[in-house]
């Protein structure tokens, strides 16, 4: 595909006729459209989106010259459209796309649906439409949209019609694997696979096995429908075993998020942790406080009386001393406990009072000795209160002193932790909640155990339910040759599968090499413009990265913004080369090797077809640098290459690039309008 | 007899290829032309197989 010219009429800025021819010249494939800010360069990418593909950003009544939309009359018509020519596998395609715009008597502008209209032209010979298609309720232009995306995919398209803004973006969208299947021509193989294969029910092979029929043997019919609930199952599990593959692969990925986060927020892990710690002593140090107050109000309700009281007491005791009344009675003996043992008779010695006299006085004396009558045993037994007190009283200002410069220290401990703690919190305020990561990491670590254990389960379901069809079909094959035509199916069988096996191989075989071919493109491109030790790979889904060997690993690395922009620049350029080489079969000569797309002399046919590269502001996010090494590439791996862009980025690439260049135009607004530019031509 | 053990060896390697080529050829320009349904390419496709076993005989 080359495009010759764009014709733009009407369309946003641009008011009346506007064509711009693009330069076909293989030495000079260049074409460069340059243009201030809100002149119109995106539009150009957005005219190709709109008449190829019916897809632009804005709503169906912005399409319409905002002039040409004011000054329409009541009850008037007017239209845009968006024509594009372009070479295809030697034909010439007209592709049109025009809407119409009536503006009612209320003034309010109604857009008509679309119109796209598909010619081409054979090099030979004369313009032919493209049918309308018939009997599909508002699909007419079914084919049309056919032959376009058989020219170049939608779902490619952006990588063809490229905006430099968002070139970060390419890992981010979506699936490309059946564009690009498309795009090699392996979509065809692999249709036709799906139509032949045996463990699909509807299959070519799976109808076939159903004609077989041996009467009224009930082996035979028993295994007939149990092949058939077993592939019924198969397909069950085989699509689960899909989804659950696309779970693993999500929570893989959120893991890696997930371990990512947790790698960069190690720094405010730790200050959680300090914080944690901080919150864990303010509570341990406000316990101690609650302890040590409590510990001083008890000492000093108890022991502060007699240390205010000592001075007191010392002089009591002193004047105790001098009294020399120091009892002599029996500690603890009272008068009238004598009294008793004189009335009884009986000293407690066992002696009689009544007849012994001497024994008797003996007691008395002891009366004598107690109080009343004496007041020294009083006397005795106050001493020691008093000493006991001037005991503990005497402690009494070492351990007040002690339980407040503990109390005191505490509380300064205290007022520390609670300034750290502040300040911790003032440090982590905003930030993530690494302890929420670390959670979600856990959780997502459980669920992707329990997606592996199923996927192993399911895996294992698949393969005894093939074990089950493949011995059940031996089985019924065995009975059913029994019968003329039974032997006839059987062998359609037999051709069905072989068939069958001949797609799926090739279809491997080619895939392969279709991954690897555009793997050696983007690398070999990236190593151009890129001189380094990193490398590109590209996973299943054709998303890209940059590995580098450490040791003998292969590690993904951190990117910056320009190199970054040169990984995805690679990408690009890589598809385009890689889509220029398709696939072909020749009906010729049988090959010696039947699993491969047969192509002359054995080996895979290759076809060349160019493809164009238009992008619409290139440069706006790689670095001055890299410009240079991106401008010496484009060229050389595209035959056709549009730049839309700023003068200030075309003068940094215009050293690589200005003997390539064909065709120059330069957008220029009219009177300075932001809806009304001009493209003049310049070269 | 076992159907799988013979499989591919007793087929007409000829008739085979032919077939194969006709099914890919089919394909082919049914993905660019989308003429024929699912179905009706399903029929197509069996009934060449039956032909490339009758031939076979």
């Amino acid at each position: 595909m080359i495009i010759k010219s764009i014709t733009i009429n009407n369309f946003r800025q641009y008011k009346g006729n506007h064509v711009i021819e693009f330069s076909t010249d293989s030495e000079k494939n260049v074409t460069v459209i340059l243009g201030v800010n809100t002149s119109g360069k995106t539009t150009i990418i957005q005219a190709f989106n709109w008449c190829l593909y019916n897809n632009t950003s804005f709503k169906s009544q912005e399409v319409l010259n905002l002039e040409v939309c004011k000054s329409m009359s009541v009850c008037s018509t007017q239209e845009c459209f968006v024509e594009v020519i372009l070479l295809h596998e030697q034909k010439e395609y007209f592709i049109r796309r025009t809407q119409s715009f009536y503006k009612n008597e209320s003034k309010k502008i109604k857009a008509s649906k679309p119109e796209l209209n598909v010619q081409f032209k054979e090099t030979t010979g004369g313009m032919q439409s493209i049918p309308k298609a018939r009997g599909v309720e508002g699909e007419y232009d079914l084919h049309m949209k056919e032959t376009i995306n058989k020219i170049l995919p939608e779902s490619l398209s952006d990588y063809f019609f490229f905006d430099g803004e968002r070139i970060a973006d390419i890992n981010n969208k979506g699936d490309v694997v059946d564009a690009v299947r498309g795009l090699m021509g392996l979509d065809v193989i692999s249709t036709a696979m799906d139509r032949l294969d045996p463990s699909k029910v509807a299959s070519v092979t799976s109808k076939l096995s159903k004609e077989l029929d041996v009467g009224n043997d009930t082996k035979f019919n028993k295994l007939k429908v149990e092949v058939e609930n077993a592939k019924e199952k198969l397909e069950g599990y085989k699509n689960r075993k899909v989804i659950i593959k696309e779970e693993i692969e999500f929570f893989e990925r959120r893991k890696i998020e997930l371990n990512e986060l947790l790698l960069k927020n190690r720094e405010v892990k730790a200050n959680q942790t300090i914080k944690t710690n901080l919150e864990r002593d303010i509570n341990v140090v406000t316990g101690n406080i609650i302890k040590n107050e409590n510990r001083l109000i008890n000492d000093f309700s108890t022991k502060s009386m007699g240390y205010f009281a000592l001075p007191l007491i010392k002089k009591a005791l002193k004047t105790i001393d001098e009294a020399k009344q120091d009892g002599e009675g029996i500690p603890g003996m009272r008068a009238s406990s004598i009294d008793h043992i004189l009335n009884r008779g009986n000293c407690i010695c066992g002696c009689d009072l009544t007849k012994n006299e001497g024994a008797k006085e003996k007691v008395l004396h002891e009366k004598s000795l107690l109080p009343p009558q004496h007041m020294g045993t009083i006397l005795r037994e106050y001493k020691k209160t008093y000493q006991r007190i001037e005991r503990e009283a005497e402690g009494f200002d070492s351990v007040i002193k002690d339980d407040y410069v503990e109390l005191r220290e505490n509380k300064l401990l205290l007022e520390e932790k609670k300034e750290g703690l502040i300040d911790i919190s003032k440090r982590i305020k905003n930030m993530i909640d690494v302890a929420k990561i670390e959670d979600d990491y856990q959780k997502n670590e459980i669920e992707l155990r329990k997606k592996r254990d199923i996927l192993l389960v399911v895996t294992g379901y698949i393969s005894s339910l093939e074990t089950e069809i493949v011995n059940n079909e031996k089985q019924i094959a065995g009975i059913a040759v029994v019968s003329e035509k039974n032997r006839k199916i059987t062998k359609s069988i037999a051709y069905s599968k072989a068939v069958y096996q001949w797609f799926k191989q090739s279809y491997d075989k080619q895939e392969a090499e279709v991954k690897n071919r555009l793997l050696k493109s983007v690398n070999n491109i990236f190593e151009q413009m890129y001189h380094g030790t990193r490398k590109i790979t590209i996973n299943e889904k054709y998303q890209i990265n940059l590995i580098t060997m450490v040791g003998d690993e292969e590690m993904e690395t951190e990117e910056s913004k320009g190199l970054e922009s040169v990984k995805n620049f690679s990408f690009i350029a890589g598809l385009v080369d890689m889509a220029r080489i398709k696939a072909r079969t020749t009906t010729g000569k049988e090959n010696e090797d039947p699993n491969v797309i047969i192509g002359v002399d054995g080996e895979l046919a290759i076809t060349t077809e160019p493809y164009p590269l238009v992008m619409d502001a290139p440069f706006s996010n790689v670095d001055e640098i890299h410009i240079n090494n991106i401008a010496k590439i484009l060229p050389a791996v595209s035959e056709q290459v549009v730049l839309i862009l700023m003068n200030k980025d075309w003068e940094f690439a215009k050293a690589s690039l200005d003997d390539k260049v064909g065709c120059a135009y330069m957008i220029e607004k009219n009177n300075n309008s932001d809806v009304n530019s001009s493209i003049r031509r310049l070269l | 007899m076992n159907f799988e053990e013979k499989d591919e060896t007793y087929l007409n390697q000829t008739v085979l290829f032919s077939l194969k080529m006709r099914i890919y050829e089919l394909e082919k320009e049914n993905n660019k032309t989308k003429k024929l349904t699912n179905n009706q390419m399903t029929d197509k496709i069996r009934h060449l197989i039956e032909r490339a076993a009758e031939n076979d005989n």
